[in-house]
């Protein structure tokens, strides 16, 4: 359970999050959507505790997040723009994050191969493509089995095969009960994805709703009209 | 297991050891110390050379290390912040890992020529080589604090330039001009305390003492040989030296404790 009361956060002269209130039940799925500097990396940033608040209260599964780093054991995150040390191999920064967790067995094999890492494992970060950056940050991510994927636009640089995969791994974490909240700019993967949008404009909720119910009300079956229509309603 | 700290040295380290930059640092000063050694002949003579490199490049290279090794980094720390590690403990695992080679290079670049030409006077080598250490943990710690400070790299890198230019040129400048300004007043003893709290005159004045180069200074050298030599100004060095390598890694610190990602 991820819980958001009267979070605010500004950052000099702007305020990015404006009293946010929001709660994410264990195991839904959820995009956050808005325009370009509307607030959504920032609110992701503060679920993670890379950003404080400057007022209201973030609980994960009921623990306040600045009380303690443990919490983030059940968060897999993938960041928007990953970067890795430039000397250390892809396996490297694999091993890193795996010693830091706490984990020993071979657990990211099945990601490796499923976005056919094999080959560039062991080539220092600096020769991999931005694709293969993020690819690896999804290894990165997934490879803990967490109950919580935090992902900031997940599918932006990946060809559409790793893109496929990508998403087939996120349905697949969403089947064992995983919660899953994005952001991100590519629409057509929302519907795919996740069950409920929220829409953030001027770090302020416009609207929550289901994706089912933002098709219904349009009679669209396309999730930027739905989308749209939705806005015009607001 | 490996402790969280350790494991964090541990990759950092090997990102910094497979640096062409810091190869090129500690490889360019050992052939200088080597060229120096085989052309400029005896211990004395190479520190006399080797320190103004030790005093003006060390805390410039250490700076910049600092400033761009965590402005090259936020995304990398995002990501690390992201794992179940305390803040503290990432700041301590990031910085020791960036500063050990920093530290480490230096000493090794200059004692590796000394021990193969034999060169002797190993307190010279011992002040050097704590000299430049110093200098680069300062360095280090004051780039790192810019970096966490000043987020647009450009910016980060400007201060830490008058930074440096403030330390190695300015205040040297400055105390020269008080010298001459204030000639007709019993200046001597202020002027010497304040060579003493600028970390790098610190290092040069305790490295031409032991070159008994202090002698070469008249009446101002002699005081300072007894200042420097005194229990008082032992203690105020030391004490200089200590706040001046706390002072830069606690703002390093305090800047990464509160800093938002």
């Amino acid at each position: 359970m991820i819980e958001l009361t009267n979070v605010t956060k500004r950052f000099g002269a702007t305020e990015v999050l404006r009293g946010i209130s929001l709660s994410i039940a264990p195991g839904s799925a959820l995009a956050i959507l808005g325009p370009n500097a509307s607030g959504k990396t920032t609110l992701l940033k503060c679920m993670l505790g890379l950003t404080r608040p400057d007022s209201g209260e973030i609980r994960i599964n009921g623990t306040p997040i600045g009380a303690s780093a443990e919490y983030r054991r059940w968060i897999g995150y993938m960041p928007q723009h990953p970067h890795f040390p430039e000397n250390l191999r892809a396996a490297e920064v694999i091993e890193l994050v795996k010693q830091i967790r706490g984990l020993s067995a071979p657990v990211e094999a099945p990601y490796i191969e499923q976005f056919r890492l094999t080959s560039e494992l062991h080539k220092p970060i600096r020769a991999l493509s931005g694709g293969t950056r993020q690819k690896l940050s999804a290894v990165l991510a997934l490879m803990s089995s967490p109950s919580i994927l935090i992902l900031d636009e997940p599918t932006a640089g990946l060809d559409p095969l790793a893109a496929h995969t990508l998403k087939t791994e996120l349905q697949r974490c969403r089947q064992r009960g995983c919660t899953l909240v994005l952001t991100t700019h590519v629409l057509n993967d929302i519907p795919e994805l996740v069950t409920e949008v929220v829409f953030l404009l001027e770090g302020r909720i416009v609207f929550r709703e289901s994706v089912p119910q933002l098709f219904a009300e349009s009679n669209s079956r396309h999730f930027s009209e739905a989308l749209v229509h939705r806005l015009q309603r607001s | 297991m490996k402790g969280t700290l350790w494991v964090l040295w541990e990759f950092q380290l090997r990102n910094a050891l497979r640096s062409r930059w810091v190869l090129l640092y500690g490889g360019g000063l050992l052939l200088l110390t080597a060229l120096l050694f085989r052309f400029g002949g005896t211990a004395e003579q190479v520190v006399v050379s080797l320190l103004n490199v030790v005093l003006l490049l060390v805390p410039l290279v250490a700076l910049l290390y600092g400033v761009l090794g965590i402005s090259s980094a936020r995304e990398f720390l995002e990501l690390m912040l992201a794992q179940p590690l305390q803040r503290q403990e990432l700041f301590w695992g990031t910085f020791g890992g960036m500063a050990l080679p920093l530290l480490l290079l230096p000493p090794l670049s200059i004692g590796i020529p000394w021990l193969v030409f034999a060169a002797g006077r190993w307190e010279l080598l011992l002040t050097l080589s704590l000299g430049s250490m110093v200098l680069s943990l300062i360095g280090a710690a004051a780039g790192v604090a810019f970096a966490l400070r000043w987020e647009e790299r450009l910016h980060a890198i400007g201060v830490a330039f008058g930074f440096w230019f403030a330390l190695t040129i300015l205040y040297d400048g400055f105390i020269l001009w008080a010298g001459i300004a204030l000639r007709d007043y019993p200046i001597e003893h202020g002027l010497l305390l304040a060579l003493v709290l600028n970390p790098v005159d610190l290092v040069r004045v305790a490295t031409l003492l032991q070159l008994d180069a202090a002698a070469l200074l008249g009446y101002t050298g002699a005081a300072l040989e007894r200042f420097a030599g005194s229990t008082l100004g032992i203690l105020l060095a030391a004490g200089a030296l200590a706040l001046w390598c706390a002072f830069p890694l606690w703002l390093a610190l305090r800047g990464f404790l509160r800093k938002d990602f």
